[in-house]
């Protein structure tokens, strides 16, 4: 969603929140302390105990706004003509095996065998290009696929068709380094 | 295997991340690759993302390492790391600063922050073995 990390949302209804406990206790969320009782605030102030994630929260509203000015729609579907457009390629040149789907996705996610994924990471890094590498909190479904990883390149609205295409040179060239076994 | 004079001056003529990596994997080249059967779990250092096996071995007081990994970097990465501590003894690879000499060959700020906590538990495995 663009906005900070350490921010979310939880979204509850009021008569499943009131049979919640507070989890951890701090400012606000009580209204009375004595020796012999405690009273709780009322919501959402007994579940927001102490100083919240102030900075969070307005990078989160921001992140909204700006959402909100945009066509949905269309930031998809620019998305994952980037994804198409970078599997189209790849796929090909050979030699690589994608994990995405052709189409309809906004990221692609690839392996090569005989070159490890953290060498292709770390020469993607070296040329300023971000990506994820590893098993992406998925290993039993690594295992099913028989990699150690993958290298997953995902979208963003701001990205161009010159990143996707510069994705895919790096990503081209670490391999020409890189495998010679 | 390439000196350590040679290795240290390759790594530290580097001017960017690139040519790090590059000069990584030409020294990854020069490191033996251990045989499957020495691949063993217990060999195997524990917190790295990819895969690392250490073998310390010491003849008549002086520490001798083997040392791969399935990722090519760090195969590069070893090279460097043993050149610093290969046929020392224990007590002076205990006196090493070793994170500090891999900084001085332009290491800490290329690897991944991820791949760094690997390389520290490599350096760990050496240095308390």
């Amino acid at each position: 969603m663009y906005g900070p990390t350490g921010i979310g949302v939880l979204y509850g209804k009021n008569h499943a929140l009131e049979v919640l406990m507070p989890y951890q206790t701090g400012g606000e969320m009580v209204r009375h302390v004595s020796h012999q009782a405690t009273e709780f605030n009322v919501l959402p102030y007994r579940l927001e105990a102490g100083t919240p994630h102030i900075e969070g929260v307005i990078g989160l509203a921001a992140a909204c706004d700006f959402l909100n000015t945009q066509d949905r729609l269309a930031l998809l579907a620019w998305e994952q003509s980037l994804a198409a457009h970078v599997y189209s390629r790849l796929h090909k040149e050979g030699g690589i095996e994608m994990y995405s789907p052709e189409k309809g996705t906004t990221l692609v996610s690839l392996s090569v065998p005989n070159v490890h994924i953290l060498d292709l990471n770390a020469y993607l890094d070296s040329q300023g290009v971000a990506v994820r590498a590893g098993s992406h909190c998925a290993h039993p479904l690594m295992a099913q696929l028989g990699v150690a990883g993958t290298l997953r390149a995902s979208f963003a609205c701001y990205n161009t068709m010159e990143e996707a295409n510069r994705f895919c040179d790096v990503l081209l060239e670490a391999i020409d380094l890189l495998n010679d076994e | 295997m390439t000196d350590s004079v040679n290795i240290k001056s390759q790594l530290q003529a580097c001017r960017s991340k690139e040519e790090t990596f590059k000069a990584l994997v030409t020294l990854s080249k020069t490191l033996p690759r251990l045989s499957a059967e020495k691949k063993t779990e217990d060999n195997k250092v524990k917190g790295c993302e990819s895969a690392v096996w250490l073998i310390i071995e010491e003849k008549d007081g002086l520490r001798h390492i083997q040392a791969d990994s399935d990722a090519k970097l760090m195969r590069g990465v070893l090279v460097a790391i043993l050149s610093l501590v290969e046929g020392k003894t224990h007590e002076d690879i205990q006196q090493m600063d070793l994170t500090a000499e891999l900084g001085k060959l332009n290491l800490s700020s290329y690897l991944t922050s991820s791949r760094t906590n690997g390389v520290l538990a490599i350096l760990k495995s050496i240095q308390t073995a």
